[in-house]
């Protein structure tokens, strides 16, 4: 892992997005007295500013660093969880930090404690995880070949090299090239999604020449909202290929929160018929039901296009929207079993499990599963402002898939 | 994505013949199949040799042996049209070795009716085309549908000019095609029929004309497809993985009723033009198996993706082992109420068809077996797998799993599930949907094998082009 050349440093924050612009601030009086007022988090340029993070320890108990780190990086990556406490007992650690990027600082920490960073509560966020898998996902998130830029790290996963020949249909030998990579926001972002998929701008091989392909040269899967994406750069195989990808660049910009306001109803249990307005939207929370170990939140919002792509943004929306029992533990979201539309009203139903499922995409480590107690709280942080935030980025010095 | 030109793959035909290898009455006499006739109804049986008989039987009195050899095969691939010319020599003066050629050429001819390769002759002008589908039909040795009542109606009206001289039944089947708009697709009991073009579009699981193909006697092996995958996984601990996978098929004639599946390690010699071999350590040779009577499998095995590796597959050779059926019986039973100790004798064992029951909508039908064959449950189930359970349109159920159990020294009892579900093959013989319906069941069919032969197919493929980089 290494930072950007100068050039590549810079963080860019372009104009102002617009995740629901046509939202305006939450109207607290609507709320019922036995909810909490909404909670505004003020739009900040230091929300969108990686961390740089500042440690010297000598010899300290691991638990009081692992705090630390959280509260510099803003984000909690899980060290209050019982598994870490317990860990970090009887533990102590030495480091030192001088404005270290996010990352360079996990790693640091990681290797120092014997932690590994991993995706928890069905891959919602990063926490850290003892006896876990170097190896995140099937990839090295600390490989030398990753870059950072700004609050992301970008990390060369793999490239394929796929050559065919079809005897049946007589075609010409066929060749597909492609890199996947994967890039990670450090957890204080909170990135709506990824805004551009054409990012790739320049890839040569040692000999300068461009394996740009004709096609669509790039993209991202799992476009929604997270804090990892899979993308990948379709290159091409040309005649008298170097050895290795000499330097490929590209410029990723993403859709971040930049405010945003925090619904919390602390008894669930008066729940029914909580009204809320967001602008010119109204939000009624109908009722949260078992049925058959699930438990389903319905609430109806108004004003909502369902139609993709703004869709996605809707699911994205709800993403955040989060049931949590006494001890704070959330419940696991499994989906929206229905929606449905009355006019200017959508009904919507939001589908829960009381199971903490450390589960991610790629399931190449050990699986965590806890129960949850009762529901109790719920917790739901609707961003109202989000700006651009630019990533440019150029990796180098990555091996070909070659012959034997 | 880059593309060159191809340099297309030679068949050498290197084995000429299926290797014969065991004749093997597993099973105790039971009625022969039907033998199916391929004289060609264009043409009266001529008995006099016709110049190219004559040709070749001059030729086995060639000082040379090995042109002996090959006027002997000459006839023998000349097939079943030439039987009566051959007869009437043998009532000639001949000497001791071309008799014994004329007789070993009648033999093999005779052998070929039953297993061997379809030696198609056709000779018609502007002729009813249903006529020619039964003539067709009648020298591949299987019903191709043509009787069927869509091919009837397409026929009706249409004529056809065909002219063909002892063809392969490939060659023989593309010309047909392209005469008249008939096109091979799989039938709804997953053997070969004609349709119409217009109604059965890329319906074949494969393209049976491909021309990189080497034909043994009734089977055929194609070359389909090579894949280089080459995976470069960056980071700490992490490893290359390379692959290389040629894939063929095999396919036999519809005459034949292979019921034994090919053997995995088909594989012999794979070697580029520099004479690597491209065989790994670890093969892993692979044969499809389907589901009921199967008449194409694709093959499929790892290559080395070595160092310096060539352009091309200079030679690959395998040999697919098969189970032919060679006799059978058909039992029908026509309404399943009344099945009651229907008793089979079958090569020293003894089948019984107990009953027929309904537990709470499970279909089962009890079995019991006795005698030698209780030790071989693979066979016992080979044998009980044709049993089919009809409605009252010949619907067959869903066949489920067989159970086993034996209660008595000497009997194994035997039940077998089915479900009142239609099954549907979209795509042909490979792959299969299963349709929720309430079929109700009438009637059993059941095609009994009573004697089967193994067969050898040795082939080899060369100049395949290996995947390469632009």
């Amino acid at each position: 892992m290494a930072r950007e050349a100068p050039r590549l440093m810079r963080w860019c924050v372009l104009a102002a997005g617009g995740w629901l612009a046509c939202a305006a601030a939450l109207a607290q009086q609507d709320f019922a007295p036995s909810t909490q007022p909404a909670q505004t988090s003020p739009s900040t340029e230091s929300s969108l500013q990686p961390s740089a993070i500042t440690m010297h320890y000598k010899d300290a108990p691991l638990q009081g660093v692992l705090e630390d780190f959280a509260s510099q990086a803003d984000a909690d990556l899980g060290v209050q969880r019982r598994p870490i406490v317990d860990y970090a007992k009887s533990r102590r650690i030495s480091i030192d930090l001088d404005r270290a990027d996010f990352w360079t600082a996990l790693r640091t920490i990681s290797d120092r404690a014997g932690l590994r960073p991993q995706p928890y509560a069905s891959d919602a966020r990063m926490v850290f995880q003892v006896n876990a898998n170097a190896m995140f996902g099937g990839f090295d998130m600390f490989s030398d070949a990753a870059k950072v830029s700004g609050g992301f790290l970008i990390i060369p996963w793999m490239c394929r090299l796929n050559r065919s020949v079809d005897y049946e249909h007589d075609t010409d030998n066929q060749s597909d090239l492609w890199l996947e990579l994967i890039v990670m926001a450090e957890p204080k972002l909170r990135v709506i999604n990824p805004s551009n998929q054409e990012w790739l701008q320049q890839c040569v091989d040692e000999h300068g020449q461009s394996l740009l392909g004709g096609r669509r040269q790039s993209h991202f899967f799992n476009n929604g909202r997270g804090w990892w994406w899979t993308m990948q750069a379709n290159l091409k195989e040309v005649p008298n290929m170097g050895q290795r990808i000499a330097s490929l660049r590209g410029e990723l910009k993403f859709n971040v929160q930049s405010k945003s306001e925090t619904i919390q109803i602390d008894d669930l249990s008066k729940i029914q018929d909580l009204t809320k307005t967001v602008g010119d939207h109204t939000i009624v929370f109908k009722q949260l039901v078992n049925q058959g170990g699930q438990w389903k939140l319905q609430l109806s919002i108004t004003n909502v296009n369902l139609r993709p792509p703004v869709m996605r943004q809707t699911n994205n929306l709800f993403s955040t929207l989060q049931i949590l029992d006494a001890q704070n533990q959330p419940y696991t979201q499994v989906g929206i079993s229905s929606i449905s539309n009355h006019g200017q009203e959508t009904g919507v139903t939001i589908n829960f499990v009381g199971i903490i499922s450390n589960a991610p995409m790629m399931r190449a480590h050990a699986v965590e599963e806890q129960a949850v107690g009762p529901p109790k709280t719920l917790r739901w942080e609707i961003p109202t402002e989000t700006q651009i935030v630019s990533a440019p980025f150029e990796l180098t010095d990555l091996q070909l898939p070659t012959e034997p | 994505m880059s593309r060159t030109a191809p340099s297309p793959a030679r068949i050498t035909p290197v084995f000429a013949a299926v290797v014969w290898m065991i004749c093997c009455p597993v099973m105790g006499a039971a009625q022969d199949s039907p033998v199916p006739t391929t004289a060609p109804a264009t043409q009266p049986a001529a008995t006099q040799p016709t110049s190219a008989v004559q040709a070749a039987v001059d030729q086995l009195t060639n000082d040379d042996f090995g042109i002996r050899q090959a006027a002997q095969q000459k006839l023998v691939e000349m097939g079943q049209a030439i039987e009566p010319q051959l007869r009437q020599l043998l009532t000639r003066d001949l000497s001791d070795e071309v008799r014994a050629r004329v007789n070993g050429a009648l033999r093999q001819i005779d052998e070929n009716r039953l297993l061997g390769p379809a030696v198609i002759t056709l000779h018609y002008q502007d002729a009813p085309l249903q006529q020619v589908l039964d003539d067709f039909s009648q020298q591949v040795g299987a019903d191709l549908g043509v009787s069927g009542r869509q091919v009837m109606q397409y026929a009706k009206s249409r004529r056809a000019t065909i002219d063909l001289d002892h063809a392969d039944f490939l060659t023989a089947m593309q010309v047909l095609s392209q005469a008249t708009g008939l096109r091979p697709t799989i039938g709804s009991a997953s053997s070969m029929v004609l349709m119409p073009a217009r109604n059965n579009a890329n319906n074949m699981a494969f393209n049976i004309f491909n021309p990189h193909r080497r034909t043994v006697g009734a089977f055929t092996v194609y070359a389909i497809s090579c894949m280089l995958n080459r995976n470069l996984v960056y980071g700490r601990g992490a490893a290359d993985q390379n692959s290389m996978i040629l894939q063929l098929m095999a396919f036999a004639e519809p005459k034949l009723h292979v019921i034994g599946p090919a053997s995995q390690d088909w594989l012999k010699e794979c070697i580029d033009e520099k004479g690597q071999s491209l065989i790994p350590d670890v093969h892993q040779g692979f044969v499809s198996i389907e589901e009921g009577r199967q008449w194409f499998w694709r093959l499929q095995t790892n290559l080395l993706d070595i160092h310096g590796i060539g352009k091309k597959i200079a030679r690959l050779r395998g040999e697919l082992k098969f189970t032919v059926q060679t006799k059978s019986e058909q039992i029908q039973v026509a309404d399943l109420n009344h099945l009651d100790n229907l008793t089979r004798a079958v090569a020293g064992n003894s089948i019984t068809l107990k009953q027929f029951t309904n537990d709470g909508g499970q279909y089962q039908l009890h079995v019991m077996v006795s005698g030698p064959m209780i030790n071989d449950m693979e066979q016992v189930q080979s044998l009980l797998s044709t049993i089919q359970i009809l409605d009252d349109q010949d619907e067959a159920l869903q066949p489920g799993p067989m159970s086993a159990q034996t209660e008595n020294v000497g009997t194994l009892d035997m039940t077998l599930n089915y479900q009142p579900n239609r099954i549907v093959r979209p795509g042909g013989g490979a792959g299969r949907i299963v349709v929720n319906s309430a079929l109700v069941p009438r009637k059993l069919r059941w095609n009994l094998t009573t004697e089967t032969r193994a067969m050898n197919v040795p082939f080899e493929l060369d100049n395949l082009e290996l995947p390469h980089g632009p």
